[in-house]
């Protein structure tokens, strides 16, 4: 028997070297504009850091030298509201640098290793639809309940205010109960390789959970304070050591993991301490068609302790227990059907999935669900963001964003999702 | 004195349930793995009476084409027939199934001898349900034998091996030939 192939694709493969001299040729310009703007965003950081000191400095001092209610108070105040508003210029300095940045680098990364423009590359894309994506793969935990979407400043501005486009709301809830989700998408990479439709986005997903027994901590503090007096002393106080025991870790290591410090989450989490936030995701996310049609889900995990225990999977269905070892030691499947799992996985795509994440050497989560194929590629880092503390001239950053786009888009090509063999 | 009767007592009681509970969960165990077995068995059954329902369409409609191949046409009839009467054990249905594939496998090679069969619109559309039936089934077996593992592991493994002597349960045959089948199909993708 003879598989009928609708056609044979193959994307062109770019080598590193081919990369190497394009970037020489056509992102050099721009990374040396980008350089300058770093060098800039750095120095700015680095005054900015140091007066904080000063001014830090010179209010213990001042507290210090002349002890009395009135300096402690102002002093405090300084101390307590100094590292907010370092906090403050750090995020959008470093907001409006990452900007810049990838309006031109990463679009013209997907130009070369898409030269013929099957695919579309913007900045954000539409939340909603992720999201209902992610639910629909069921992944991860918490994705599967009703679900809302909270809505993000520059999304808005993304799609054109707040007022034409009303929050996008997915209410599938019978009990009323709803998860606030906070999903932040960039990059999104949209369009064809061969015959098959691919979607990919980097993600960071969040649960919020408001903390409902502490509306705001200000107010308690100041209803407190009101019998005891100097309330703004007591505030301040109370500031500098919820940044210090809290602020300073958050920072230093959101700073250190290469990731943004996204403001509203450090000012809810850390200083009002009204919300929390629980990461669900942080990677990428691949959706594409596959080259089966079928109905029923199937989920591809990591072999971790939790993916391996039956009884947490059990909203995923029955453990599928597959032939191949070498597969098994990577991954555990869980499906809703028995068969359909395994005529999903046949042994060769089994193959191809191995092979797979040993090229892409991170953990995996594939999810089958209806003739769709799913894959997120957890990251801790923030992937497609410029290096604050290193020089952008180097090539390094530039082939680290190459290698995840090539391995990304490499996906199709793979898992062999262009041999559609059945569909007539 | 009526300490230590009492002790023993307990201990022999505690032992007594820990061993009616151990016996309770294998045999619990294994009859679970048997009716596996059987569900995934009648699961692949229910799609190879699909395939059995394709033969006669598929033989009629290479008959005109292939006039020099009657002897492997007529003898996936004989086979069709003889699933279709019934009355063999599960043992012997799977030699005839597995025949069936081979005789189908055969069939749609020989196929390629004949370029006007290969543009006939009717025999493309049935070759790729037979094909895709035939994926299904690779993927049913694939889960008969997995619960045939299991269910075989379990009667041949201490202890569980005790209780399943106790209740006369026989290992089961796995379905095989699937991986011949699969070099069968690469190699005339090859010849192509």
């Amino acid at each position: 028997m003879k598989p009928q192939k609708k056609e044979n694709y193959h994307s062109p493969k770019r080598s590193l070297e081919e990369f190497k001299s394009f970037c020489r040729q056509n992102l050099m310009a721009d990374l040396r504009e980008i350089e300058i703007t770093r060098k800039k965003v750095l120095r700015s950081i680095e005054i900015v850091t140091l007066v904080s000191v000063i001014a830090i400095g010179l209010a213990v001092r001042f507290m210090l030298t002349v002890p009395s209610s009135q300096t402690i108070l102002v002093s405090l105040s300084i101390v307590g509201i100094t590292p907010l508003l370092w906090v403050a210029f750090y995020t959008s300095a470093t907001e409006t640098y990452g900007q810049g940045f990838q309006r031109n680098v990463i679009e013209k990364i997907v130009r070369f290793l898409d030269p013929e423009r099957n695919l579309t590359y913007s900045r954000t894309g539409d939340p909603a639809v992720v999201l209902s994506a992610l639910q629909k793969s069921q992944l991860f935990k918490g994705t599967n309940q009703s679900l809302r979407l909270k809505q993000d400043r520059r999304t808005v501005e993304a799609i054109g205010g707040l007022d034409v486009f009303p929050i996008p709301q997915i209410t599938k809830s019978i009990d009323g109960i709803k998860q606030v989700i906070d999903l932040q998408q960039d990059h999104c990479i949209n369009g064809k390789i061969g015959e098959t439709n691919v979607f990919f986005s980097e993600l960071n997903v969040q649960r919020e959970a408001s903390h409902i027994w502490t509306s705001n901590i200000f107010e308690l503090i100041y209803d407190f304070s009101r019998y005891g007096g100097s309330g703004v002393a007591i505030t301040a106080l109370v500031l500098l050591l919820a940044f210090v025991s809290r602020g300073l870790p958050y920072c230093l290591y959101r700073i250190a993991a290469g990731q943004r410090i996204n403001f509203e989450h450090f000012r809810n989490e850390i200083i009002l301490n009204t919300a929390s936030y629980e990461q669900i995701f942080k990677g990428i996310f691949f959706i594409s068609d596959f080259s089966k049609t079928f109905r029923g889900k199937t989920v591809i995990l990591p072999n971790k302790l939790r993916s391996k225990v039956k009884f947490l999977n059990q909203h995923r269905g029955q453990s599928v227990k597959l032939e191949d070892p070498e597969f098994n030691k990577f991954f555990s499947v869980y499906s809703n059907d028995q068969i359909g799992a395994r005529y999903v996985l046949s042994t060769s795509v089994m193959q191809r999935i191995v092979d797979f994440r040993k090229k892409a050497n991170r953990d995996l989560f594939i999810a089958l669900v209806d003739s769709q194929l799913y894959i997120a590629v957890p990251s801790e880092e923030d992937l497609f963001e410029p290096r604050l503390f290193k020089t952008m001239l180097s090539f390094n950053p530039m082939r680290e964003y190459f290698e995840i786009l090539q391995l990304m888009m490499s996906i199709v090509e793979d898992l062999n999702l262009n041999q559609r063999i059945w569909k007539i | 004195m009526v300490q230590v009767a009492v002790f023993l007592l307990a201990v022999i009681v505690i032992g007594a349930i820990a061993i009616a509970i151990t016996i309770w969960v294998l045999y619990n165990g294994l009859v679970a793995k048997k009716n596996d077995v059987d569900r995934s068995f009648s699961s692949i059954d229910v799609i190879l009476k699909k395939r059995i329902d394709l033969i006669p369409n598929l033989v009629a409609s290479v008959q005109n084409y292939m006039k020099f191949e009657q002897q492997t046409l007529t003898e996936v009839t004989r086979l069709r027939s003889q699933v279709m009467t019934g009355g063999t054990t599960r043992n012997q249905r799977i030699d005839l199934e597995n025949q069936i594939s081979r005789s189908l496998g055969n069939i749609l090679a020989l196929a390629e001898n004949y370029p006007e069969l290969k543009s006939n619109t009717q025999f493309v559309q049935l070759q790729a349900t037979i094909y895709e039936i035939e994926e299904q089934i690779s993927a049913a077996r694939r889960f008969y034998n997995s619960a045939v593992t299991e269910y075989n592991n379990a009667i041949e493994m201490f202890p569980s091996n005790l209780i399943a002597s106790q209740m006369n349960y026989q290992p089961r045959r796995l379905f095989e030939a699937t991986e011949q089948e699969r070099q069968n199909i690469d190699m005339n993708v090859l010849f192509n």
